[in-house]
């Protein structure tokens, strides 16, 4: 899939054409990005996990168990996670931080936008020139 | 700005292996319907294992499964399948994809095969599983090298299994799901001998069946609650072949015997065979029987794997343990493709292991270990 780009803001589609849970991945401005709609809106995601760079989202959006007490266990669905298909390193899709946290590194994520039905991801300007 | 495909962090890493050849140590095909074996094997033993229902393939046998699966979330197949059992599709997720220059398979179901029901009907399962996958993937792909799986409790079946493959083209080598017998035990010496006569290294793995079927290697401490218990104790095993085939002289009975201790760990190994130096140091009789220190052996006749690859929080660190167990002589890269925890080439070889040994974990050793078993000499000609 590729992304129509106005400015620095490319439309994905429309908001209906997003499954609840599943990721669809297109490449905006050369760079693989998965848009995701969940109960808690929509979020976009480089779709290489930072660990081992395997396709992330190919993994699993849910919520997930908070780091409580030994032998508690807390689900809590306040907020989705992405779990990588691979070695199941969790990441929240609000800010692609770490689960746990396991590692320091960071999921990139990505601004979405919804407009008229539309839904368009938002690239930073990563670099001058 | 425009339309590049690749992202700037990628570029380096994938150009520093693509010099490289790769082979992969581990990595595990799957029959996802045990009844695809009926074509290869007997009518006594279709009805034996599919209309009696015989048990000798156990087809639950894990207690304490994986939370969120075992295997690769995105490696189920095109159709739907499990995670390994389509081989088309694993030469295209991974073979294809990494560049793999040869891949040993290692048909971990063949730990589950437990033959009291009917013993003559298991080896058949086992010898059925060997012929599926030199047809079906070896057949497809000669990049796929298969370990042929013999019965650790029928020596002359597996050794009767071993010489029927002498020559086969596409056999990598000799897998023996363990047993809860010590490997040193001379009940396996002619499984050894007949290994070392035809240059097959002797592949040893978990097959998840540790500390949970009765006839596998128990785990110290009972039995494990959890997944996570299980999967860091998994390299118990891996010690006690070590201690067990060393000190009963093993390698002094079959000094061109390889044999490959695969996902066992590595970080314990060196600092295990200082200790058995130690023992051997002080000991009389059969200890002492060994003309040589353990270590020796160690370094000469056993192999290691990389994954699942111990991550010390500093890299530097690894790199220690590294070479304390001369990584450069006894290490191998490997993947664990399909299941849960595979290790990405690129991220291991040139991310985490030292520059200078990528080679000779990526390729040398392995071919010094499998000889021309792994087919490269014939992938390149």
């Amino acid at each position: 899939m590729t992304a129509t780009a106005t400015a620095e803001r490319h439309s994905v589609g429309a908001v209906e054409e997003f499954e609840e849970g599943r990721f669809r991945v297109f490449e905006v401005a050369g760079r693989p990005i998965g848009v995701v709609r969940t109960g808690e809106g929509f979020f976009a995601v480089r779709n290489r996990c930072p660990h081992q760079g395997a396709e992330i989202c190919g993994g699993r959006v849910s919520g997930t168990m908070l780091a409580s007490a030994p032998g508690r266990y807390r689900y809590s669905d306040a907020e989705p996670v992405l779990a990588c298909p691979w070695h199941r390193w969790e990441f929240r899709l609000h800010d692609g931080a770490s689960v746990g946290p396991v590692t320091n590194k960071r999921l990139v994520t990505y601004e979405v936008e919804v407009e008229d039905g539309e839904v368009y991801v938002k690239l930073r300007a990563r670099r001058k020139g | 700005m425009g339309g590049a495909t690749m992202t700037e962090a990628e570029a380096p890493e994938a150009e520093a292996t693509r010099a490289t050849t790769i082979v992969d140590c581990d990595v595990h095909p799957l029959i996802g319907d045990v009844a695809d074996l009926r074509p290869f094997m007997s009518t006594r033993a279709v009805r034996r294992v599919f209309g009696q229902q015989v048990q000798v393939y156990a087809r639950d046998p894990n207690r304490s499964p994986h939370p969120t699966s075992g295997l690769r979330l995105d490696a189920r197949t095109p159709s739907g399948g499990a995670p390994g059992s389509d081989p088309a599709f694993a030469l295209e997720q991974w073979i294809d994809r990494y560049e793999i220059a040869a891949a040993i398979l290692i048909p971990v179901q063949a730990g589950v095969v437990i033959p009291w029901g009917d013993e003559e009907v298991g080896v058949e399962f086992l010898r059925a599983m060997n012929r599926y996958f030199l047809e079906r993937w070896t057949g497809l792909d000669p990049r796929f090298r298969v370990t042929l799986s013999v019965s650790p409790y029928n020596v002359p079946a597996a050794v009767a299994e071993i010489e029927r493959h002498a020559d086969v083209p596409g056999i990598a080598g000799v897998f023996i799901p363990a047993a809860g017998v010590g490997l040193g035990r001379s009940h396996y010496f002619p499984i050894y001998e007949a290994a070392e006569r035809y240059r097959m290294p002797i592949v040893l793995h978990p097959t998840g069946a540790e500390g949970n079927l009765a006839e596998a290697p128990r785990l110290a401490g009972g039995l494990p609650d959890t997944y996570p218990e299980r999967h860091a104790m998994l390299l118990q095993p891996g010690q006690a072949i070590l201690a067990s085939m060393v000190f009963a002289g093993i390698f002094e009975r079959f000094p061109s015997l390889k044999v490959v201790l695969s996902e066992y760990g590595t970080t314990w190994a060196a600092p295990m065979a200082w200790r058995m130096d130690n023992a051997w140091e002080q000991g009389e009789g059969s200890l002492a029987a060994l003309p040589l220190p353990p270590s020796h052996y160690v370094n000469r006749n056993v192999r290691f794997t990389t994954q699942p690859l111990d991550e010390p929080p500093e890299t530097a660190m690894l790199h220690e343990f590294l070479e304390l167990l001369d990584a450069g002589r006894t290490l191998m890269f490997s993947s664990d493709y399909p299941h849960w925890d595979t290790d990405e080439p690129r991220y291991i070889l040139n991310s985490r292991l030292p520059a200078g040994l990528r080679t000779r974990i990526a390729v040398e050793t392995a071919r010094e270990c499998f000889g021309d078993r792994l087919g490269l000499e014939a992938a390149t000609a």
